[in-house]
């Protein structure tokens, strides 16, 4: 399944980078790269073991706010 | 607990510089050294904090340096200079991001167009729901001035619909039942019932802005080059201040070194060059797929067209009409061209271009000889040479002196003869483009040495529009590997091949040449084969296009300058004594900024 997450605008190119591997580090994240200057997060995941939810969370518990 | 101080630290920190920037100036005012160490919590706490969350990730950010610089600083009593360096780098970043986010808004603007409602028909109810909730097999409702929400195909009643922002078409386009329609377009008059088929982020539109938004952030190689030399380059910042404290035992000296080093204009110059230029190219309709795409296309010296479709229209139009006698002839036999849908018969009707055809009595088609008809009890043929022939009509010597030098061209040739009298001689062909000579003229201005036509056509055909537009090279009779080949063989001899074509039926050249570009739509097989994509089908964007993407090379080489430029000379000032630590940081700052805006040239460029 893949899924977009739109943020509010990223400050710095290592805010990208950050989540990015916060989210590959995830437990059924098959791939997932983020948008510096769209601001968006691009993943792709197993559904039977992770959610939606729970990878908006990673990104919420790192300080970065999910507009959609 | 690190959630909420994250969040804390990036919501107030543009508050916490200008609070620290107000103490500063009092304590400049005042002359009271003790405010500037009030003042320097204030921008200092979100740099302090960003370089310790840099140093998780294993990196040493600029923050990291300017965090050293503003302890060492700090260490050896400068309050006043760790401050000041603080709220400007502070202040340098709130610029920064304040110039960015203008560098980027024109693919904001695409974004803004996207469809945000839509009307779902459950059974006889209509209701209005978010675009996103709509799903394949939905069936919508779309109204006049409404917006298509998703791509589909009409089930019932019919529309106009302006579909500009995908085909860049913007002649309004019928739409009748069976008519597919993308999302993004506008329904200018009617309304239609429509079944969804792609929805969310598979509609055509979502594609092309998810291309462009791809396409920003895919780097170039001097960009790639630039960010492996940053990460070893802040480190090795490091090291040579502590070297220099070591030679000369200058702890003022060392610190100076680490804020002067700072590569931020390095590290912001060139991507945002590619940001400001893809997005302005996109707000052109011109969609260039990203930092390396733009980076070959810049360096391009030969440019191969394929022929139909891209040079010329691909569909017949009418070239000339010559008359002979009855001023009415063209116009009865329009009114007999009404009754065929034969390409010939719509470009007849379409140079006509009448409200007033007259009423069609009788008609019969004959099958590759044209249309008999009676109109105002005149007896009208319509057709070719055969057609005449077949009903013995006699040729005018002036008749046949234009049919001969008409046919030359490789034109078909329509006839029009009332009550057995040729009265018209119509040459049809496909026509080239209205700006096709005008490019050819300007790539060769922009030093474009070698420009080839390629065709399946026959040789006549072929040599007749390459005279026309002014190309000396072409090939023609091709089949699609041949021009494989072709694009080959120029590669192999150390050329770097921009091929143009229309997208549909060209892929594998797009491919294979270094830069394909697809031109007159925005479908999925042109985003997926080629580097650049010219929503409008004229060929002026494609000279825009190879403007843009020269000029953004250009800026990006002359942001390295600049920043490169920038170290260069305050090294060189701090060696001679003249740069401190805040003199450093307001000049370093001074030329992100410069970076920024010389990259926001390409937001206001007008083409040559």
């Amino acid at each position: 399944m893949k899924k977009t997450i739109q943020m509010e605008e990223l400050v710095c190119p290592m805010c990208a980078k950050k989540i990015e591997t916060a989210l590959l580090k995830s437990k059924g994240v098959t791939s997932a790269s983020v948008l510096y200057n769209a601001s968006k997060a691009k993943v792709e995941f197993d559904e039977n073991v992770t959610n939606l939810d729970t990878l908006k969370e990673i990104i919420t518990d790192l300080g970065y706010v999910i507009i959609k | 607990m690190n959630i909420k101080v994250t969040k804390f630290i990036n919501r107030y920190a543009n508050t916490g510089m200008w609070i620290s920037g107000i103490i500063i100036l009092l304590a400049i005012l005042l002359e009271n050294s003790l405010l500037y160490l009030i003042a320097l919590p204030f921008s200092g706490i979100p740099i302090f904090y960003r370089a310790y969350q840099s140093l998780r990730f294993k990196t040493i950010g600029i923050e990291t340096l300017v965090s050293l610089a503003v302890i060492g600083a700090c260490i050896i009593g400068e309050y006043s200079e760790a401050a000041i360096v603080t709220f400007l780098f502070q202040f340098g970043s709130y610029l920064e991001t304040k110039t960015a986010k203008k560098t980027r808004s024109a693919i904001k603007a695409l974004c803004d167009m996207a469809p945000t409602t839509a009307y779902r028909i459950i059974e006889d109810d209509i209701e209005e729901i978010d675009v996103d909730e709509v799903e394949v097999d939905d069936i919508l409702l779309v109204k006049t001035g409404n917006q298509i929400p998703v791509d589909g195909i009409v089930i019932k009643n019919e529309g106009y619909v302006n579909e500009a922002s995908i085909t860049g078409e913007s002649k309004l386009s019928h739409k009748i039942i069976g008519s597919k329609v993308y999302a993004g377009t506008f329904l200018e008059n009617g309304a239609f019932q429509m079944k969804a088929e792609k929805v969310g982020e598979d509609t055509t539109f979502a594609k092309i802005i998810e291309l462009v938004e791809e396409a920003q952030d895919a780097k170039s190689p001097v960009e790639r080059f630039i960010d492996t030399f940053a990460k070893y380059y802040t480190p090795a910042v490091v090291v040579m201040a502590l070297s220099v404290y070591i030679l000369t035992r200058n702890l003022d000296t060392a610190i100076t070194v680490l804020v002067l080093a700072c590569p931020g204009a390095l590290v912001i110059g060139a991507p945002i060059a590619n940001v400001a230029g893809i997005g302005r190219g996109a707000k052109d309709g011109i969609l260039l797929k990203g930092g390396d795409s733009v980076n070959t296309f810049a360096k391009a010296d030969t440019f191969m067209f394929d022929k139909t479709g891209t040079l010329t229209y691909g569909r017949p139009r009418v070239n000339k009409v010559y008359t002979y006698a009855h001023k009415d002839g063209l116009l009865l036999a329009a009114s007999a061209e009404q009754i065929s849908s034969h390409p010939i018969s719509k470009a007849i009707l379409e140079y006509i271009d009448s409200e007033s055809l007259y009423d069609v009595k009788s008609h019969e088609t004959l099958r590759g000889y044209g249309i008999k008809a009676s109109i105002n009890n005149h007896e009208v043929l319509v057709g070719n040479k055969r057609l005449m022939d077949k009903m013995n009509i006699e040729f005018q010597a002036e008749v046949l002196n234009d049919l001969q030098s008409e046919q030359n061209y490789g034109s078909t040739i329509v006839l029009v003869c009332i009550d057995a009298t040729i009265t018209n001689l119509i040459s049809i062909s496909d026509t080239i483009k209205a700006d096709a000579i005008e490019t050819i003229t300007k790539l060769k201005q922009l030093g474009i040495k070698n420009i080839v036509m390629l065709t399946g056509d026959n040789k006549e055909s072929a040599e007749c529009v390459a005279n026309q537009i002014g190309i000396s090279k072409y090939y023609s009779e091709l089949l699609p590997s041949d021009k494989l080949d072709i694009i080959k063989k120029y590669q192999s001899e150390g050329h770097i091949v921009t091929f143009v074509g229309d997208g549909i039926n060209d892929s594998p050249a797009l491919t294979i040449a270094n830069t394909g570009i697809a031109i007159g739509s925005g479908t999925d097989v042109a985003i997926e084969c080629s580097d650049v994509v010219l929503i409008k089908s004229n060929l002026t964007s494609l000279v825009k296009a190879f403007q843009y993407a020269r000029k953004t090379i250009q800026i990006m080489y002359q942001n390295i300058f600049i920043a490169v430029g920038t170290v260069l000379i305050l090294l060189i000032g701090l060696l001679a004594g003249y740069v401190h630590m805040a003199i450093g940081m307001l000049i370093h700052e001074a030329s992100i900024l410069v970076v920024i805006l010389n990259a926001m040239r390409l937001l206001i460029i007008k083409e040559e």
